[in-house]
C-alpha cells in the first residue's frame, strides 16, 4: 500500500471522509449535543481524546490481538479510555460533566471510535493511526460546531449562551429542538456533498460496502466483493 | 491448540486487567475530588430544599426502619429533616434531595445527581423542583404522585422518593407507617383473617361471578378462604364457617362467596373445529360459564418474529365468560412485555377494565400508552375467545 501523506491522513478525516457529514456516522450525539455551542464543542473534544488514545492503544496492540476476540478486547479498551475521561471530568470540570450527562458513557458505542478502529487502527502504524484519530475528531468536532451554530444561533438567538441582540427577531425555535436536529442534519449533509462533489469527490451511488468512501482502504468488504479477503474467497 | 483457544483468552484478560489496574489509578486520584464536589452541591442543595434552616446533625439511620430508598438524613435546628433518597427512574442512581418542614409538609425538593434521558428529566424536575415545585406543602397523608406523561419511569421515582421522605418524617417523630409492599399487607391480612402465619395468598380467578364480595383469596396449605369486602377480609374455614365472630353482618355474603368457590369446578372441553389459535384451553363451570386459557402475542412475540435469534414468549391471559358472552374476570398470568410499558398488561388496573365487557364493548378499553403492540395483541386474544365461544355456542362467526 501507497505510503500516505500524514497530512492528507489528518485533512481525509475533516473533509472528504468527514464521519458525521461523509460516513454519517455517530449521529446519535450529533443530534442530541448540537442544541449549543458549549456542549457540541465538550463532546467533540471528549469524542476526540477517546478516538486518538483507542487508535493508539489499538493500533500499538494490532499485532497482539487475536481477529477472533478483537471486537471485546477494543470495546474494553474504548470503554477504558470513556470511563477515565468520566471520572477526570466529574472531577475536573463538572460542569462539563453535567452538560454532557448520559451522552459521555454513549462514546462507548459511538460508530466512529469502533468504526476507526476497525477500518484503520487495526491495520496500520501507531503514529497514522493518531493521525486518523485526530483527523477524524476534528472532523466530528467541525461538523458538531456547524450544526450548533446553526442550531443555537437559528433557534435560540444565541451563541456559546451570549444572546445576540438582533436575532431575537428572526428565531425558529424548532432548530433547537429534536424535528429542527433532523432538518438541520439533512441539510448539512446535502451542503457537505454538494461541496465534495464540486471539488471532485467520492461521488456515493449506493449505501453498500462498494458506495463507501473507505473502500479503498478498507480490505474487509465481503459484501461487495471488492477486498482483498474476499478475493482470496473467491479464488 | 494455544493459538486458537487459549491466546486469544490470555490476551483479553490481560487487556481486562491492565484497564481495571489503570481505572483503579485513575479512581484513586480523583475518588476524593469527585466525593468533595457532590458533597458542596449538597450542602448547595440545601438551601434549594430548606432555605430557611440550618444543619444540626446527621441522623443515625440504624436506630430506625426506614424506606429502603432513604440514605442520609439530617435534622434542621428547626425540628425539620432533609432526606436524600437514592431512586432508580429510566436508569438507576437517581439522588433527589427533600425538605420536610416541622409541620411535616414538603419545603422544596432538587436532584442532585442523575442519569436520566434529557428529554424525560426536562419534562419532569421543572414542575416538582426548587421551592415551588407541586409537591410543595404536602404531607404524608395528603401525598399525590406527579406523574408526567411520556416521562412515567422518571416521575413515579422523584414521587417515591418524595413519599418516602414523608413517610420517614412521621416515623422519625415516633408515628407509625406501613412500610410493607402490598403483596406482604394482603398476606399478613389474609393470615390475620383466616388465623394463620406465614401463608402466602393468591386471588382466586372467578370462573363464576360473586355478588357483594371483592375479591376472595386462597391458599394451598389452607382449605379455607379470606374473603374481601370493602376494607373488611373475613375468614372462612374449610367448612364454611366464619372463623371468627367478628363482621356477622357480613357473614351471608361472605358464606355465599366462599360457596361459589368451593363449588367452582372446572372441566376441560374439546376445543371446537375453527377454534382460533390463540384460545389454548377451555374449561366449563358447573353453572354453565367457561374460563378460556389463551395466548396473545405481544411485543416479545413480535420482536422474536421479527429476529429470529430472540426468543419471545406470548402473554398468557385467563379470561372467564358467563354462558351469554359477558366477561366475569381477566388476568394476565405471564408476560414478557417491555419494562415500563408491554408490562402494564399484568397491572390489575389493566386487565380488570376488562371485567363486565361483553363482545359489542371490549374494544373500547384504552391500550396502554406507548405500547400499542401489547394493547393490539392483547385484544386480539379477548377477540378470538368471543369467536371461539360462539363456535362453542354453535352460533356462526
Amino acid at each position: 500500500m501507497k505510503k500516505e501523506n500524514r497530512l492528507s491522513i489528518i485533512l481525509r478525516g475533516i473533509i472528504t471522509e468527514n464521519p458525521v457529514l461523509i460516513l454519517v456516522l455517530g449521529t446519535c450525539p450529533t443530534l442530541a449535543m448540537t442544541a449549543n455551542v458549549i456542549s457540541a464543542l465538550s463532546m467533540g473534544i471528549a469524542a476526540t481524546i477517546v478516538l486518538i488514545c483507542s487508535n493508539v492503544v489499538i493500533s500499538a496492540l494490532r499485532k497482539v490481538i487475536p481477529d477472533s476476540v478483537r471486537i471485546p478486547c477494543y470495546i474494553v479498551i474504548i470503554a477504558g479510555f470513556v470511563t477515565a475521561v468520566q471520572m477526570l471530568l466529574q472531577a475536573y470540570l463538572p460542569s462539563i460533566y453535567e452538560m454532557l450527562g448520559v451522552y459521555l458513557a454513549l462514546i462507548v458505542v459511538n460508530c466512529i471510535i469502533l468504526g476507526r478502529a476497525e477500518m484503520y487502527a487495526r491495520k496500520n502504524g501507531v503514529l497514522n493511526s493518531a493521525l486518523d484519530g485526530l483527523g477524524m475528531g476534528i472532523g466530528f468536532i467541525v461538523a458538531l460546531l456547524a450544526m450548533a451554530t446553526i442550531r443555537e444561533v437559528l433557534g435560540n438567538g444565541s451563541f456559546a449562551g451570549f444572546e445576540i441582540p438582533f436575532m431575537d427577531m428572526f428565531r425558529i425555535p424548532v432548530l433547537a429542538q429534536a424535528p429542527g436536529g433532523f432538518l438541520v442534519f439533512g441539510i448539512v449533509i446535502a451542503v457537505m456533498n454538494r461541496i465534495t462533489a464540486k471539488r471532485g469527490g467520492v461521488k456515493r451511488k449506493s449505501f453498500d460496502c462498494e458506495g463507501c468512501p473507505s473502500a479503498g482502504s478498507c480490505h474487509t468488504t465481503r459484501c461487495a466483493g471488492v477486498g482483498d479477503d474476499a478475493k482470496e474467497e473467491n479464488k | 491448540m494455544f493459538k486458537s483457544k487459549i491466546k486469544p483468552t490470555v490476551v483479553l484478560v490481560s487487556i481486562c486487567l491492565v484497564t481495571a489496574l489503570l481505572l483503579s489509578g485513575i479512581n484513586m486520584l480523583t475518588k476524593d475530588i469527585i466525593e468533595q464536589r457532590l458533597k458542596d452541591k449538597e450542602n448547595a442543595a440545601f438551601a434549594d430544599v430548606y432555605p430557611n434552616g440550618t444543619k444540626e446533625s446527621d441522623v443515625d439511620l440504624s436506630k430506625y426502619t426506614l424506606p429502603d430508598v432513604i440514605t442520609d438524613v439530617y435534622a434542621m435546628s428547626d425540628g425539620g429533616y432533609i432526606f436524600k433518597a437514592n431512586v432508580v427512574g429510566k436508569s438507576p442512581d437517581l439522588i433527589i434531595m427533600c425538605g420536610v418542614g416541622a409541620d411535616g409538609k414538603i419545603i422544596g425538593t432538587k436532584v442532585i445527581s442523575d442519569g436520566e434521558t434529557p428529554s424525560y428529566s426536562a419534562k419532569v424536575f421543572p414542575l416538582v423542583e426548587g421551592l415551588n415545585g407541586q409537591y410543595k406543602g404536602m404531607d404524608e397523608k395528603t401525598f399525590e404522585p406527579v406523574l408526567v406523561g411520556n416521562a412515567t419511569l422518571t416521575s413515579e421515582a422523584y414521587a417515591e422518593a418524595v413519599k418516602a421522605s414523608l413517610q420517614s418524617f412521621v416515623i422519625l417523630k415516633g408515628g407509625s407507617v406501613d412500610l410493607r409492599d402490598p403483596a406482604e399487607i394482603l398476606n399478613d391480612n389474609c393470615n390475620e383473617a383466616l388465623g394463620t402465619e406465614g401463608l402466602a395468598f393468591s386471588k382466586w380467578f372467578e370462573a363464576d361471578p360473586i355478588v357483594g364480595v371483592d375479591a376472595i383469596y386462597f391458599t394451598k396449605d389452607n382449605g379455607g378462604a379470606v374473603i374481601k369486602i370493602g376494607e373488611l377480609f373475613i375468614g372462612i374455614d374449610e367448612d364454611g364457617e366464619l372463623t371468627n365472630g367478628e363482621h356477622a353482618d357480613k357473614a351471608e355474603s361472605a358464606k355465599a362467596a366462599f360457596n361459589v368457590y368451593k363449588n367452582s369446578t372446572l372441566t376441560e372441553v374439546t376445543l371446537p373445529e375453527g377454534a382460533k389459535t390463540s384460545v389454548k384451553k377451555i374449561y366449563v363451570t358447573p353453572s354453565g360459564n367457561y374460563v378460556f386459557e389463551l395466548s396473545a402475542d405481544g411485543y416479545s412475540m413480535h420482536l422474536a418474529e421479527k429476529y429470529p435469534n430472540v426468543e419471545g414468549k406470548p402473554i398468557e391471559i385467563k379470561l372467564s365468560l358467563t354462558s351469554d358472552g359477558k366477561i366475569i374476570s381477566t388476568l394476565t398470568v405471564s408476560h414478557a412485555e417491555s419494562k415500563g410499558y408491554g408490562e402494564k398488561c399484568a397491572d390489575e388496573s389493566y386487565y380488570s377494565q376488562y371485567d363486565g365487557k361483553t363482545e359489542a364493548n371490549y374494544s373500547s378499553v384504552e391500550d396502554i400508552s406507548k405500547a400499542t403492540i401489547t394493547s393490539v395483541g392483547y385484544k386480539k386474544a379477548i377477540k378470538d375467545a368471543f369467536a371461539t365461544f360462539k363456535l362453542l355456542k354453535g352460533e356462526a362467526e
